[in-house]
């Protein structure tokens, strides 16, 4: 495995990587975002981009990319009464995403140094991506 | 006394809208917030809701300018999950359909640039240039922006006349050579407007997370054509341009530079292109359950999709990283202590893509 995972988990606690044909993945629910944020920024681990998963129990799966190069880091964090503790608060590049997962899925993002709306429209409500809310939108303006 | 200056969203210097709210003290701006969002279109949202196939057209309508990077990328994360391979021919047509869209948008971009300096000459040889490469693309794919060659597995259409390709190429190349490349590396005035303006450090592009040839003319050494080939990249050789003086001119000269090493590949791939099928007689309709995450090269840098299967026709679940997306937050950082007169080349010169950004 790279260098770069093993010192990563050894800066974060991560454990129990599994490896895939796009790269490493790993699931964690208790890991310090700002250890997180620390130690990819000393590897020079850039978050790519983070996505937000409807779990079907009314929480949501957040799976944070990382690349550098061939490197691709996934890490996979579900939410607690559909709040996270969040990642910008230590790594900026984390501020646009997190806002946008907001607008979308209406998950809370706490510490955020800066949670205003990012891309959603003043008329629909924030989690309009959700399953039930996107179904009854969709209904509203088929019925006009 | 300090002021506010708002720039946009609709402004004659973007091509797309966006709003810049400038803190200025005089003539120098102190601090900059960005806001997107005027053209939210919810593709992700949509593409939960189609079939795989028509995903495909749908994704190329994320962007205008690189409409088929987004299509190729989305296959490629589909491929992956199915299991499916892509015939050799396919892999350097998409190769070469993704070199041509570089230059287009590369020179796209450099008419523009030449516009906000104000060097009118340049902008009609410039664009004079890329109307050729539209010619080439509509030769290849039939249509101009949204070309529709990539399916499942391959490409829908084959190259079947290289040969007069590569003849266009190489009117393509002399232009590039004799006026484009001289003018954007020695120019008097391009230099003087761009050298030194819009300084982002190496560090301030690794923390806002940037790609492209924004982050590769601040000396970040990332391209993943070389460090993770797909395509044909890894036959065909490719080698990265990256500068380290973090200004505006980087960037100009890191586009120009690509624009030759994007040539060079175009007739390369032509040149050697693999005989045999352009994609499998049989593609699944349904993709088996599964995850996987596919990145490329775009012309404003890496492109990211995740996409989940639940095993049906319709994917779960389509996330879509545009390279404006991490590069748009990085003005702030560029802007500080910059005449507000150098604005909009200083936020032309990351190229920014706004439906790209909103989706």
């Amino acid at each position: 495995m790279d260098d770069r995972i093993i010192k990563l988990m050894e800066q974060t606690g991560l454990e129990k990587p599994e490896e895939r044909i796009d790269g490493i993945w790993f699931a964690s629910q208790t890991i310090d975002r700002q250890k997180l944020a620390d130690s990819v920024h000393k590897l020079e681990l850039r978050l790519s981009t983070a996505t937000c998963l409807e779990r079907g129990d009314g929480e949501f799966d957040v799976l944070y990319h990382f690349v550098h190069g061939s490197l691709a880091l996934n890490i996979r964090v579900t939410t607690k009464n559909q709040h996270l503790p969040s990642l910008a608060a230590f790594l900026p590049s984390a501020s646009w995403i997190e806002r946008e997962m907001n607008d979308l899925y209406a998950v809370e993002f706490d510490g955020h140094p800066d949670p205003r709306p990012l891309v959603r429209p003043a008329q629909v409500p924030a989690g309009f991506f959700r399953k039930s809310v996107a179904e009854s939108l969709l209904k509203e303006s088929e019925a006009k | 006394m300090p002021y506010k200056l708002p720039l946009g969203p609709l402004h004659p210097a973007f091509e797309e809208p966006y709003k810049l709210t400038l803190s200025c003290k005089g003539e120098i701006v102190e601090d900059a917030q960005v806001e997107v969002g005027f053209v939210m279109r919810s593709i992700e949202l949509l593409a939960q809701r189609r079939n795989y196939i028509r995903d495909l057209v749908l994704v190329e309508h994320v962007c205008g300018i690189c409409s088929n990077v987004h299509a190729s990328t989305m296959a490629m994360a589909v491929e992956k999950i199915g299991g499916i391979t892509v015939p050799d021919r396919a892999r350097y047509i998409r190769t070469i359909m993704g070199e041509l869209e570089r230059l287009h948008s590369h020179l796209l971009w450099a008419g523009i640039g030449a516009e906000d300096i104000g060097y009118h000459s340049m902008f009609m040889e410039i664009y004079f240039l890329r109307e050729r490469v539209m010619d080439i693309l509509e030769a290849i794919s039939g249509n101009r922006v949204n070309y529709g060659m990539i399916s499942l597995g391959g490409v829908t259409r084959d190259i079947t006349d290289p040969k007069s390709i590569l003849a266009m190429a190489e009117e393509i190349k002399k232009g590039l050579e004799k006026v484009v490349i001289p003018i954007f590396t020695q120019d008097k005035t391009i230099i003087a407007r761009t050298k030194g303006i819009g300084t982002l450090s190496k560090d301030d592009a690794l923390m806002y997370g940037t790609v492209g040839p924004l982050a590769r003319a601040s000396g970040i050494e990332e391209d993943i054509r070389e460090s993770f080939p797909y395509a044909a990249y890894d036959d065909l050789g490719f080698k990265k341009v990256v500068l380290d003086s973090c200004d505006v001119q980087a960037r100009v000269v890191v586009r120009a530079l690509e624009m030759m090493e994007s040539i060079r590949l175009i007739e390369e791939a032509l040149k050697n292109l693999p005989s045999g099928p352009i994609r499998p007689e049989q593609v699944p309709l349904t993709i088996p359950d599964g995850e996987a995450t596919a990145r490329s090269e775009a012309p404003r840098g890496e492109v990211f999709y995740y996409v989940k299967s639940n095993g049906t026709d319709t994917p779960a679940r389509v996330k879509i990283r545009t390279p404006s997306f991490v590069n748009i937050p990085s003005i702030r950082a560029m802007v500080k202590g910059q005449y507000l007169a150098d604005m909009p080349l200083i936020q032309a010169s990351i190229d920014p893509c706004c439906s790209c950004t909103d989706r």
